[in-house]
């Protein structure tokens, strides 16, 4: 999500525009984000209509709150990306105890495919290639307690009932996962690392 | 001021990931409100490396209607009238009568501007005609006192009754008549004529006084001028 990218260039310039209240802006942050928000809530929601709802949800408050985008807080794709996770985390939580209806035969890709990720959009291929690349080197206790959290939605008390393993140990897990991974993100992208002295081994 | 320790870190990442309980998130972020600038610059890194985490799912591309979906739905409300006919099931025939009813207002304003016109050209007749008989009146007071002026009396022939009075200026051959106001005819006026001399006659109009002309005679028929001086011959007032 390096903002040196042309895409991301955009991104920020198109969000500038939507807070001018300029409506054409939005379609011009869909075709750069849309494919990413929607893979994101296919894979937390394991529903594709579901995802479709979400996202134009998910697109409606970039629309409304573009204007409150602070470059401080981070990348235009981080901030998308952060608004995306908690309305797909709202909507997960709250049809916990339902039934999720899907047609037949809409069945989900079972591995990331890196050869299929499009060269235009905001998230670049090289930047969902180290993602997966991070995630695939950290320790297997802490890559499940991360993909809980993050992609199932679990709280770490949830985390902990579901894998038996005492809530301390949950927390440190995530804990040392994330920062694992943000430490092998600067690398992988040439910046200098961040010396975190609590951030040490299970 | 707050700083990093291993427990506000697990809660950190645990904010970033959304795997705080609700109550754990609200405390999370009273202590991040009141923390140094290193605990903050954490918080940033690992919400943002958490967001990063996204492009690990495998892409899928979103159906091709909804970005035409998204886009209707936020779009900027402008007001459409067929959209809105459609909405609302109006046939249009509100705006008929409408339009039939602005005609009607039209219309009507139209007529009692007319109308307005009228009564304003009646109002300035009738002080024109105000404004004449004030002038008949005070050219009847000058001949008064016209020193130079003759009375005359308009008497009937036949029953030696007086129907009124004329002030006559032989010199300036100006007469003032002064008849009641029923033995003339409205929108009349009289012409003082004596020796076959037409004079410049102003009528004034005085308010009846049971005088009726004989039926079927005009008036200059039965008027008899008398008392002339110097030279006592028949005058005659017509209109």
């Amino acid at each position: 999500m390096s903002r040196s990218r042309p895409e991301s260039a955009q991104l920020f310039e198109n969000l500038q525009r939507i807070a001018r209240g300029e409506h054409a802006a939005l379609a011009q942050v869909y075709d750069l984000m849309g494919s990413v928000v929607f893979s994101l809530a296919v894979r937390m929601l394991r529903d594709r209509s579901g995802a479709e709802d979400v996202t134009q949800d998910i697109f409606s408050q970039v629309w409304r709150q573009a204007a409150n985008y602070d470059t401080s807080r981070g990348s235009p794709e981080a901030w998308i990306m952060m608004i995306a996770r908690t309305r797909i985390l709202d909507r997960l939580r709250s049809r916990s105890a339902g039934i999720v209806l899907k047609p037949v035969g809409d069945n989900l890709p079972d591995a990331p495919d890196a050869e299929d990720w499009p060269d235009d959009l905001a998230v670049s291929r090289e930047d969902a290639a180290n993602v997966r690349r991070c995630l695939s080197e950290l320790p297997q206790d802490q890559k499940h307690a991360i993909e809980l959290a993050f992609f199932d939605g679990l709280t770490h008390v949830e985390i902990s009932e579901k894998l038996n393993v005492p809530l301390g140990t949950i927390k440190t897990r995530i804990r040392l996962g994330l920062l694992k991974i943000r430490d092998r993100l600067k690398e992988l992208m040439g910046e200098p690392p961040v010396a975190e002295p609590l951030a040490a081994e299970e | 001021m707050e700083t990093m320790t291993e427990e506000l870190l697990n809660a950190a990442a645990c904010e970033a990931m959304g795997a705080n309980t609700a109550a754990e998130s609200v405390a999370y972020q009273q202590q991040l409100s009141g923390a140094d600038e290193g605990v903050r610059r954490t918080d940033r890194e690992l919400r943002q490396t958490a967001a990063r985490l996204s492009a690990a799912s495998p892409h899928l591309n979103p159906p091709a209607d909804l970005r035409a979906r998204i886009l209707e739905a936020t779009a900027p409300a402008t007001f459409n009238m067929e959209a809105y006919r459609k909405a609302t099931g109006d046939s249009g025939r509100f705006y008929r009568w409408g339009f039939y009813a602005a005609m009607l207002f039209l219309t009507a304003g139209a007529y009692y501007n007319i109308a307005l016109q009228g009564k304003l050209k009646q109002a300035n007749s009738a002080v024109a005609a105000a404004t004449s008989q004030v002038k008949d009146r005070d050219a009847a007071l000058r001949a008064f006192v016209n020193p130079n002026t003759t009375e005359v009396r308009l008497i009937d022939q036949n029953s030696g009754k007086t129907y009124g009075k004329a002030l006559v200026d032989a010199k300036a051959h100006t007469a003032v008549v002064i008849l009641p106001d029923n033995l003339v005819p409205p929108n009349q006026t009289a012409s003082f004529s004596y020796n076959n001399q037409t004079y410049n006659t102003v009528l004034v109009r005085t308010s009846g006084y049971g005088i009726d002309t004989p039926a079927g005679k005009p008036l200059d028929a039965i008027l008899h001028v008398n008392n002339v001086q110097p030279d006592p011959h028949v005058a005659q007032v017509g209109y």
